[in-house]
């Protein structure tokens, strides 16, 4: 049989679950990505804002999904 | 401008405005033990481990048993917030900001054990700097991250339309730092159609996200243990033993906040009987997996008479952590039995004898003088003093028999009382669930596979640095509850729609089903075309 770590991929694999600091990369990586996701994510929610709708509503309902709402028209709010 | 009703805005929004006595009282207390706690971890940096119990080879103590605590009681947010989201549980809309706040919290307090833990603080830097991604060190730094960062998010994001609501309807008085806070965490929220849409699909998929993440983080924490050959650690079963734990945990602090905010905040039309009942539910559920997995994880090790999980397991059983072990499963049982029994009880069982005040309060003094009598040192020279003949397996039979009956003659009493008996029972679960930690870290610790065995008790240190945990979640539980409103405004008003909607609907009566041999029957049979 032969041994997997002739095999560039598995040589590869271990350099990585055996290299001392690549774990810490990996969290920093991850961490960064988390970041980077939520801050995108509150802006898209933040520039909802923006979307020329009349109506405020104080509570979402399912129905809320299926409605068309009321865009501003000429000189509105 | 958002607006709000009257009578949410007085119960849910006016209060963040005040604070009484009572809340200063409890923050200078909260601060006087964080203070303390403080100055006894400034002391164990300065003269260093030694402060505590821990030695070699015990190296883990009391701050891994409080680490994997406080990890387990953070799963509350996921279970409550994100499982009964994602499966559209109405009910769950009064608890979730709780739920989210305790998982927030309680991942604060227990990753502040890892500091505790370690002598120089500093080196936890060592785990980023030279960590390789074959230790489960590593990988319980990378779902705690994951875990960590989700929450926040998780907590913050139903959060945004309620301060929008604060922004909107402060009061004249409200301080400027409170206006400029609200503002900025209202990230310009107008509550518009898209911004509405926008936000709950973000919440949907953090909800869908966040539970796969939260398994991962304590079954990892449990690999830590179970990827060694450490006897009674060694367990393919640790893994899920973990996390169902931790659920119990978490549901059982859920319980015990809601009713705290409950009271003190004055919720009693938000947070019912019909979220004690439901949570309940599943709160029973839970602690039948849990027996099941003790079981499972006990058994199999006694089974296997391994040379060295053996002893540990008998020194668990009948030796020196017998106490611990036996308190555990004593407080899961009379736990499951408070959750359980009030349920099934019928009301009519009350005209019997046992269930009379009386007979309650004569069994628990006859349960207290037993175990009083069994605490004396020279307990049969006592009793041949009281002339009763007594012996102290006698005693237990007394203990044990009154302290049977004493439940058993509180089952109607909790039965009329069903939120004391869901606080009553959480905290038994919680008790037993920490005990549950320490009966798996510490007997293991102080006699490790390959080393002589050591013995381990906790310090005034570690003690100190408990109750600075506690009282620092405990803390920033108060302090949040008065920046933000304990119940989803938002939540709860769309919750009361869908409510008033679902009373609407009228259910058909069931479909008679004919006489089985009645004549009509034969009669429709025959006249039925067949095909």
């Amino acid at each position: 049989m032969n041994f997997p770590m002739d095999e560039p991929l598995f040589q590869f694999l271990y350099w990585i679950i055996n290299t001392p600091g690549v774990g810490g990369i990996v969290v920093a990586v991850e961490t960064i990505l988390i970041v980077i996701a939520v801050s995108l994510s509150l802006r898209w929610i933040k520039r909802g804002a923006d979307a020329p709708e009349r109506e405020q509503f104080a509570y979402p309902t399912p129905a809320l999904h299926h409605y068309e709402p009321k865009r501003r028209g000429f000189g509105g709010l | 401008m958002l607006t709000i009703g009257k009578r949410d805005k007085e119960t849910l929004l006016d209060p963040l405005f005040r604070a009484g006595r009572g809340f200063y009282a409890l923050i200078g207390v909260l601060i006087v033990i964080m203070g303390w706690g403080l100055f006894m971890y400034i002391r164990q940096i300065v003269l260093g481990l030694g402060v505590t119990g821990m030695d070699r080879p015990a190296y883990w103590g009391i701050y891994m048993v409080n680490f994997i605590f406080f990890i387990g009681i953070s799963h509350a947010g996921t279970l409550i917030s994100a499982i009964l989201r994602v499966t559209q549980a109405e009910w769950r809309r009064p608890i979730t900001r709780i739920a989210e706040a305790i998982t927030a919290f309680a991942l604060v307090v227990g990753t502040l054990q890892i500091f505790f833990d370690l002598g120089r603080p500093d080196r936890v830097l060592y785990l980023f700097w030279y960590g390789r991604l074959q230790s489960p060190l590593l990988w319980d730094a990378v779902s705690v991250t994951a875990y960590f960062l989700g929450s926040l998010t998780y907590l913050y994001l139903p959060i945004i339309p309620d301060v929008a609501l604060l922004r909107d309807n402060l009061p004249a008085d409200a301080p400027a730092w409170r206006e400029r806070l609200y503002a900025i965490m209202a990230l310009g929220w107008r509550g518009n159609r898209t911004q509405w849409i926008r936000l709950e699909k973000t919440i949907a998929v953090m909800a869908v996200l966040i539970i796969p993440v939260a398994i991962s983080v304590h079954t990892v924490i449990s690999w830590i243990l179970a990827t060694t050959v450490q006897p009674g650690w060694h367990s393919t079963v640790f893994g899920p033993y973990f996390v169902v734990g931790a659920i119990f945990s978490g549901i059982g602090a859920l319980f015990i906040a809601m009713t705290l905010a409950r009271r003190v905040m004055h919720l009693e039309a938000y947070i019912t009987d019909r979220q004690y009942r439901n949570l309940g539910y599943i709160f029973i559920t839970m602690s039948a997996i849990w027996f099941y997995f003790t079981y499972a994880e006990y058994m199999t090790l006694a089974a296997g008479q391994g040379a060295a999980e053996f002893p540990i397991l008998a020194s668990k059983l009948w030796g020196a952590f017998s106490p611990g072990f036996w308190a555990m499963v004593l407080a899961m049982v009379v736990a499951f039995v408070v959750l359980v029994f009030p349920l099934i009880l019928p009301n009519s069982w009350r005209k019997y004898r046992i269930f009379n005040p009386r007979f309650t309060l004569a069994s628990a003094v006859a349960f207290g003088l037993a175990m009083l009598l069994l605490q004396v040192p020279e307990t049969e020279d006592a009793l041949a003093g009281l002339s009763l003949g007594l012996s102290p397996i006698a005693l237990k039979i007394i203990a044990l028999v009154a302290g049977v009956l004493f439940i058993v003659s509180i089952l109607p009493w909790l039965k009329r009382h069903l939120i004391d008996a869901m606080v009553i029972a959480s905290g038994l679960v919680l008790i037993g669930m920490w005990l549950e930690r320490w009966n798996i870290i510490v007997p293991t610790m102080v006699s490790p596979r390959l080393a002589p065995s050591s013995w381990y008790t906790p310090t005034l240190t570690e003690w100190s640095l408990f109750a600075a945990s506690i009282a620092l979640f405990i803390f920033m539980f108060a302090l949040f509850f008065k920046v933000v409103p304990a119940v989803s405004v938002w939540e709860v008003r769309e919750g009361r729609v869908i409510d008033h909607v679902h009373s609407q609907e009228i259910m058909p009566m069931p479909e008679p089903s004919l006489p089985a041999r009645g004549a009509m029957r034969r009669s429709l049979e025959e006249t039925e075309p067949t095909y």
